[in-house]
């Protein structure tokens, strides 16, 4: 009985002691996610944390960039601009004074509170989520700590992270590709190895290097003897096992034009064959302009995001 | 009377539009132990040639014999080939014996119309032979043919009713 009563004693001795906890994610995409987790019984009325870039080039460029529902009032905001109503401006506060953040910020301080306008002043007692959205081109890591200029944490039976608490987390920027993740040939163009010559403009119609041949003469055309030429070096080239595989020819890939292959379970399937010949015909050498009507680009596809030069 | 030659001439020429491309050419008759080469035509030049494959349906008669001819005038491409694959049941699901022809060439000029290849076929026993031209996919059937095999008696029979039917000219 003793012991029992003990441990009841030391679990109410702890059970104050559990802090609001923070955590955070890279949620893809350029955002920052931040987590917070509350204990039971506490209710949270204000929060400031401070965030400071630690490496890279991202920013928080829009006070909007920044969403924090269901805290609705930014005192910050308040103190810059008269005549504030609950649920106007930012959160995105400088985090040297009072006020809003000079934006795009690379430091910056997060200043929300809750006001509860049913008259009940409840506080927030469930556990939320602030994300932040960043504007930048390489990776990038943040310190988020409390921003004690603001107080921190404020609330009901709110224990704060001890003192110097502090968490690093790096946001990851995907660098831009030229054809969409979402494409259908986006998984091939994966599998063998991101072939630039596949965002070339007119790969797609029949140009294997990316490049026009002619004269200032005769006129330029993109899809002619040179392409041929990468086209027959492939031609049904096997795959595994029946063959050695496109990736053994040098550019040999360059001539999937319908970026499919063609053949069977029984003697094997080549990526270079008849289909891509038929794309190559029917632009051959298709003269631009203006000596020609010239070999449209293949955007119209909708599998790029842009275009890339040989 | 114009209307109904215009609506024929229509006809034919869908008819004639549904048959261009590749075809086999085999005799309708053969001999039990005959052996004849079973063609494989184009009616039109095609860019890039053919590939694809001649297959005996192995629930019927016959099988291959062996010999395999290409015209010496068709332009052999750079991955020419003709090859005897067997029994391609456990690939593919049918009871197909198959030869696998390469017949492609990558270039800018169609290659011819005519014959392609020519395969030797045996009639090994009576009965009917069915002979399937299949496209690259290894499914898509493009051309179907059927090779009669009689009985050798009955062979026999019309041989002596033709012997007969001279004797009473």
């Amino acid at each position: 009985m003793k012991k029992t009563l003990a441990m009841l004693l030391v679990l109410a001795l702890v059970a104050p002691a559990m802090a609001v906890t923070f955590t955070a994610s890279d949620a893809g995409n350029g955002v920052l996610k931040i987590d917070y987790t509350l204990a039971s019984g506490e209710a949270l009325r204000g929060l400031a944390l401070k965030l400071t870039r630690t490496s890279g080039d991202a920013v928080v460029a829009n006070g909007t960039d920044v969403t924090v529902a269901p805290f609705n009032t930014f005192i910050d905001y308040a103190f810059t601009n008269a005549g504030y109503q609950i649920g106007d401006g930012h959160p995105v506060a400088n985090p040297a004074a009072a006020g809003v953040a000079i934006l795009p910020a690379s430091t910056f301080s997060i200043s929300v509170g809750y006001l509860d306008q049913a008259g009940n002043q409840a506080g927030i007692t469930s556990n939320g989520s602030i994300t932040v959205k960043l504007t930048g081109s390489a990776d990038s890591c943040f310190d988020i700590e409390l921003d004690t200029l603001r107080g921190g944490v404020v609330g009901d039976n709110v224990v704060a992270p001890a003192a110097g608490w502090k968490i690093n987390q790096c946001v990851v920027f995907a660098v831009p590709e030229p054809i969409k993740n979402t494409a259908p040939i986006y998984a091939d163009w994966v599998k063998y190895g991101k072939p630039a010559c596949w965002a070339y403009a007119r790969n797609c119609r029949g140009d294997a290097d990316g490049k026009s041949q002619g004269s200032a003469i005769a006129g330029y055309a993109y899809v002619s003897t040179n392409d041929l030429n990468v086209l027959v070096s492939a031609w049904n080239v096997k795959e595994a096992p029946k063959g050695p595989g496109i990736l053994s020819i040098p550019n040999g890939i360059c001539a999937d034009f319908n970026r499919d292959q063609q053949g069977s379970a029984i003697a094997g399937y080549a990526r270079v064959s008849t289909n891509d010949l038929n794309i190559l015909v029917a632009n051959w050498n298709i003269k631009e302009a203006p000596k020609g009507p010239g070999v449209a680009d293949c955007m119209n596809t909708g599998h790029y995001n842009f275009f890339v030069n040989p | 009377m114009m209307k109904k030659l215009m609506v024929l001439a229509l006809v034919l020429g869908v008819v004639g539009f549904a048959n261009a491309g590749m075809s086999i050419v085999a005799p309708t008759q053969m001999a039990v132990g005959e052996t004849a080469n079973i063609s494989i035509v184009s009616d039109e030049a095609r860019i890039g040639g053919f590939f694809g494959y001649l297959a005996i349906d192995m629930s019927g008669v016959g099988q291959w014999a062996g010999g395999n001819d290409v015209p010496a005038d068709f332009p052999k491409g750079p991955s020419f080939e003709v090859t005897y694959y067997g029994d391609v049941t456990g690939i593919i699901g049918k009871a197909w014996d198959v030869w696998y022809l390469d017949l492609t060439n990558p270039s800018t000029t169609p290659t011819r119309a005519g014959k392609y290849a020519d395969l030797a076929f045996l009639a090994d026993k009576a009965g009917v032979a069915t002979i399937y031209l299949v496209a690259e996919d290894g499914e898509t059937i493009l051309d179907t043919a059927q090779i009669a095999i009689p009985e050798p008696m009955t062979m026999g029979l019309l041989a002596l009713g033709g012997l007969f039917i001279r004797r009473k000219k």
